[in-house]
């Protein structure tokens, strides 16, 4: 397991910080699924099987996108590169993470920071703070992105409430054939019931409408897609 | 004259007659929404319900989830935990020492006798439910057999529950008559009717009310008030087999919040009887169930005191309620029209917490005979009587049998050894077993209450040890060693990940299962 030091991110302390953005294989980047908030779908459906899973300390529901087979691999990593265009903001936060006064309450909360993470140094990179002890521009962008995030939690949550009322999930176990009699299986996913959003009409089908939850069915759907792209890149990984 | 069987009435509340009404209920939800059927529970409004901590086996989640309960609710309003089996302590030797575990777990080759076979010839230093079942080392940390993303009634490890008995009916009740259109009434008793050929025509209730059925099912507990009194069915007492009679019951606080909540039922042997020992979320149920030809209520009530110091319990303000009672049952169940589902059918000491689970199957029996016409009648009962005479037998061998295990010395225990009060069914059974481990086949009735893995937690977690006559092949060997080291995987990675009992519970009051 990695190391992890997290630190409030603190303009005295942290005034020398750089962060190097330019590395992508970091171990905080070896992770086979990323949160996705219901904004982010149309972008990310272009690129990213995306999958229902849960928190398994709540059990609650999220929206994820799936990133390798099993745990600790990221197929979109690929000679030190990123290879997709749009990258999930969960993703993208990182070494930072909120430090939220409550378990679930979202409200007053801080960034801190994982100063044990490679990405980290005092030489090359992007600074936190200015000579005055202000945020950079970077920093400031690193802020907007906890900022997208924190602010679409309640409208993915009463989405994924929306979806799981209207019977819309339902537990799927992907297959992956890896060629050589190698199949791997992935469990804990949730996809689209699409037998169950194709009957919905009169009271249901309007509710479901208005809350945006058929436009999120058909970008989660449109998402599959991509698995083929995942069980390609996997069959490279396991014959090289 | 025949007749269509149309009105089922259930006379009697508590977890027998809620959970016979839900079972029927469910399953004949369709005729019930036609008018075809209607199913009405009539209950005495001055019956206290017995409050006692209860175990189910896990045949209570699917029954659960057939009748349409969500776990999470369940949960909550019955003040219910998970268990995973059964912890007997101090069962083997005057001091007390050692114990074994009677898990839930449904071990794939203990039916065919392998696991014992191979347990015997190689590992006897290890405990045999810690070589095969990854339930023993569960319940030692008190962990949960599930997670919170784990949807309702699926689970890494066969499970079910601890419960507040009063709660469990209220919220049985309410199910019935909000979801699955059950009628109810609150009225005594006053008076059974019969019609000319014996059959119970109608019930009078001291509001002057008369509810007439085509079936009635009596569940007024240890009175019988229906099968027992209006119909004459006598008592068969097995006291000459299972010597205990009294039990006293009491509620013991934990100590704090944090306390952890067993994942098994204690039973700790006693000079005359044994303790049980119940986790739910805020108290433990505690009762010691003793012969009083053995002890006196005095020294029993003293043990039972010695025992809750001794489990870290505080003894003050402990309300302790005597319960007398008579093992034993029904010569027959069903009789007539008429059949007796709960402590009206007959009553055994907790040990194995067989009450609730032959509430269930005595209710999917009879909703699988239930007869379309009342000509055909005799025939449902004749299958059902004997179904459960059989079952009656079986739960009473087995119980038997881990008394006459034992090596303690007190005079209950002497007596519980000797011959004349061992069933000759068991008997047979414990002489074929000294050369042969139990397997399936000796146990060959569909729906055998227990099968030949809990014969074999229960004797090999105790002294008695089968002595094969002939060499394990090699390869079954190397079979059985191959499933023991993946036990271990899985139970190392369970451990891992499995929640304690309490925290998962507080996460079920806090964020609930999803039904997916």
């Amino acid at each position: 397991m990695t190391k992890t030091t997290i630190e409030l991110l603190d303009s005295i302390q942290h005034k020398s910080l750089r962060i190097d953005t330019t590395l992508v294989d970091v171990p905080h980047n070896h992770i086979n699924a990323a949160n996705v908030s219901v904004t982010e779908l149309a972008t990310l459906n272009h690129e990213y099987p995306i999958f229902i899973t849960k928190n398994p300390h709540t059990g609650k529901f999220l929206f994820s996108a799936i990133l390798g087979i099993h745990s600790g691999q990221n197929l979109y990593i690929q000679e030190g590169k990123w290879k997709a265009n749009y990258l999930p903001l969960d993703v993208l936060r990182k070494p930072f993470q909120a430090m939220l006064e409550k378990e679930d309450s979202f409200s007053g909360g801080r960034i801190a920071i994982d100063v044990s993470s490679p990405v980290i140094g005092t030489q090359k990179g992007e600074l936190l703070f200015d000579d005055e002890g202000k945020p950079t521009a970077y920093l400031q962008r690193i802020q907007n992105t906890f900022g997208q995030l924190m602010g679409s939690i309640k409208a993915t949550e009463d989405v994924l409430d929306g979806l799981y009322k209207h019977d819309l999930l339902e537990a799927v176990t992907l297959e992956f054939d890896l060629g050589n009699d190698n199949v791997e299986k992935m469990n804990g996913l949730y996809a689209i019931n699409k037998k169950v959003l194709s009957s919905l009409t009169g009271v249901a089908l309007e509710e479901c409408h208005k809350a945006g939850l058929l436009e999120v069915c058909h970008l989660v759907m449109s998402s599959g897609a991509h698995v083929q792209k995942l069980i390609q890149w996997a069959r490279e990984v396991s014959s090289s | 004259m025949t007749k269509v069987i149309k009105s089922i009435v259930i006379v009697g509340g508590g977890s027998a007659g809620w959970i016979t009404a839900s079972i029927l209920a469910s399953r004949y939800k369709a005729r019930i929404k036609t008018n075809e059927l209607n199913i009405t529970l009539c209950e005495s409004p001055n019956i206290p319900t017995i409050g006692v901590g209860e175990g189910t086996w896990p045949t209570m989640a699917s029954t659960l989830r057939e009748i349409g309960v969500s776990e999470t609710e369940f949960l909550r309003e019955c003040d219910a935990t998970f268990k995973q089996g059964s912890k007997f302590v101090g069962w083997d030797n005057d001091q007390g020492k050692g114990f074994y575990y009677h898990p839930f777990d449904d071990l794939k080759h203990s039916v065919d006798g392998v696991y014992a076979d191979y347990w015997l010839n190689n590992e006897t230093s290890v405990p045999f439910s810690k070589v095969y079942s990854i339930q023993h080392e569960l319940c030692e940390g008190a962990l949960a057999p599930k997670t919170i993303s784990d949807a309702e009634y699926q689970s890494s490890a066969n499970y079910g529950y601890h419960l507040d008995a009063g709660l469990f009916s209220k919220f049985l009740h309410q199910h019935c008559v909000s979801k699955l259109g059950v009628n109810h009434l609150f009225a005594e008793v006053n008076q059974v009717n019969k019609d000319g050929e014996g059959n119970i025509s109608s019930v009078t209730f001291d509001n002057g009310n008369i509810v007439e059925g085509d079936l009635f099912i009596d569940c007024t507990g240890f009175k019988s008030l229906l099968l027992g009194d209006a119909l004459g069915v006598s008592f068969k007492p097995v006291n000459d087999v299972l010597f205990a009679d009294t039990a006293l019951a009491t509620q013991v606080n934990y100590s704090d919040d944090e306390h952890p909540i067993a994942s098994c039922t204690k039973s700790t042997a006693q000079d005359a009887g044994w303790i049980w020992d119940i986790g739910l979320p805020t108290r433990r149920g505690v009762g010691h169930v003793f012969s009083s030809k053995h002890t006196t209520k005095e020294k029993a009530h003293a043990d039972l005191l010695e025992y809750i110091k001794n489990t870290g319990g505080s003894t003050e303000n402990l309300n302790v309620r005597e319960i007398a009672f008579s093992v034993g049952h029904r010569e027959k169940f069903w009789h007539k029209n008429c059949v007796a589902v709960g402590m009206s059918a007959g009553f055994l000491e907790p040990l194995e917490a067989s009450a609730l689970v032959l509430i269930e199957l005595s209710a999917m029996m009879i909703a699988e005979q239930l007869p379309a016409t009342s000509n055909v009648m005799d025939i449902a009962a004749q299958r059902f009587n004997d179904k459960f005479t059989y079952r009656w037998g079986r739960a009473i061998d087995f119980l038997k049998l881990h008394y006459i295990l034992s090596h303690r010395t007190t005079p209950f225990w002497q007596d519980n050894k000797k011959v004349e009060s061992v069933p000759q069914r068991l008997q047979n059974l414990m002489e074929l077993w000294k050369n042969k481990v139990p397997n399936g086949h000796d146990f060959e009735a569909t729906g055998e209450l227990f099968q030949a893995t809990s014969y074999q937690f229960v004797l090999y977690g105790s002294r008695f040890r089968t002595q094969p006559l002939f060499t394990l092949e090699p390869f079954i060997g190397d079979y059985v060693q191959n499933r023991i080291e993946n036990t271990r995987q899985v139970e190392q990675q369970l451990v891992n990940k499995l929640p304690t009992n309490r925290e998962l519970l507080n996460k079920v009051y806090k964020y609930g299962f999803s039904k997916i």
